[in-house]
């Protein structure tokens, strides 16, 4: 069974000096102990030069390599996720380029009710 | 008959505004608690009564899934869709709470000064601060009607707390807007209270008037009331607050002997603040 997820969509900081920007940064299911599914975008700032792969923090193996990265290229990633990861970015040498929490939120609409008499407050 | 002239009148006045009226107010699920600062008084309509002021007014509300308290009515909802909600209700009545206002003010010194001497025969022979009522309380069921005209409600309340086994039924007609950061509120009601409830409060036992002979017409009756609300945000969580009521007893209540005036006010102005 398959749960709607709603992206947060995350506001790029076009002056970080972050060489990577991931978006969106968070993924949002409307019940609770549902996976949520994301589709995820790495865009390089500054370029990476170097071959890289990217790592989530519960799962061992890489999940893609890529040989360079130019500014503004992207790397396109689907995630299904049931509790909040992280994102990390490293060289085959195992050096760190970018790390990233992907939070995990449960989108709890605010309910409300029609109030019966006329009280003293109404705002 | 002058009651229902000025009602009407003042529906009349209400239509005429209603186009620019907000529909009804949504609230969040959860508790809702609010306390104002300020001056109120309450016109008390009993004789040798003294009128109650404060400068607190508290203000909580509780709202969940079906059930919902307003300060002192409570509720469960059967049906609530966009036009129609259907409502189990208690709520308090209003006429033990003057009898209750009453025996309070009288333990404040400064009341002393509005203490109103005994004019009339009949009234030589009541000793008023004797007569006392209980307050009731009532249950029953409420519909109420949204439109984007305003909210019409009406509701039938039975005595649930075995004070007098009467009843009231209320017909309301309620309205909400803005104006600029500004809300206000607006109703105007007409309560029938019937005999049984009427005469519990109204009516003066033999003892109570000493024996003294004197025909008494209290019985069942419509009450009027027109109500206004305004809210000037300050803050997120201060605002101005100011509220009034205009009250006419009906025939059946303003001819008992133990009541003096055939209508009452009751206001309040301050601050208040949302927790």
């Amino acid at each position: 069974m398959r749960f709607s997820a709603l992206c947060l969509l995350a506001t790029p900081l076009l002056l970080s000096a972050e060489p990577l920007l991931f978006t969106p940064q968070a993924c949002i299911v409307t019940k609770d102990n549902a996976p949520c599914i994301v589709q995820l975008t790495i865009q390089a700032t500054t370029g990476i030069n170097e071959p890289s792969c990217v790592y989530r923090s519960d799962v061992a193996n890489a999940l893609t390599c890529i040989d360079r990265l130019q500014p503004q290229q992207q790397i396109k990633l689907t995630l299904q996720m049931s509790h909040a990861i992280h994102l990390d970015v490293r060289t085959v040498n195992g050096q760190l380029i970018a790390s990233q929490p992907i939070d995990y939120a449960i989108y709890k609409p605010v309910t409300t009710r029609r109030r019966r008499g006329l009280g003293w407050n109404l705002l | 008959m002058n009651r229902a002239v000025i009602f009407g009148v003042l529906v009349a006045a209400s239509a005429a505004v209603c186009v620019q009226a907000a529909h009804a107010q949504e609230v969040p699920t959860g508790w809702n608690v609010s306390m104002a600062l300020g001056y109120g008084a309450i016109q008390n309509p009993l004789k040798a009564a003294h009128n109650p002021t404060t400068f607190v007014l508290p203000n909580v509300q509780y709202y969940d899934e079906h059930f919902y308290a307003e300060n002192f009515t409570l509720g469960y909802s059967l049906l609530e869709t966009r036009d129609l909600l259907i409502d189990v209700e208690t709520r308090l009545n209003d006429d033990g709470l003057f009898f209750e206002l009453n025996g309070l003010q009288q333990l404040l010194a400064t009341d002393l000064f509005n203490y109103e001497p005994r004019q009339t025969s009949i009234e030589g022979r009541i000793v008023y601060p004797d007569i006392q009522r209980s307050v009731s309380y009532l249950g029953g069921l409420a519909l109420r009607f949204p439109t984007a005209y305003g909210q019409l409600s009406l509701g039938h309340f039975r005595d649930i707390s075995s004070v007098h086994g009467g009843s009231e039924s209320h017909l309301r007609y309620q309205l909400q807007g803005t104006l600029g950061m500004a809300k206000w509120g607006l109703e105007l009601g007409t309560s029938y209270k019937d005999q049984a409830l009427v005469d519990y409060y109204y009516h003066a036992s033999s003892d109570e008037i000493r024996g003294y002979r004197v025909r008494q017409t209290t019985g069942g009756t419509h009450n009027y009331h027109s109500k206004v609300v305004l809210n000037v945000p300050i803050s997120p969580q201060w605002f101005y607050v100011l509220t009034a009521e205009h009250v006419w007893l009906g025939d059946g209540i303003a001819s008992s002997v133990l009541v003096k005036s055939s209508q009452y006010s009751m206001f309040f102005v301050g601050v208040g603040y949302a927790f």
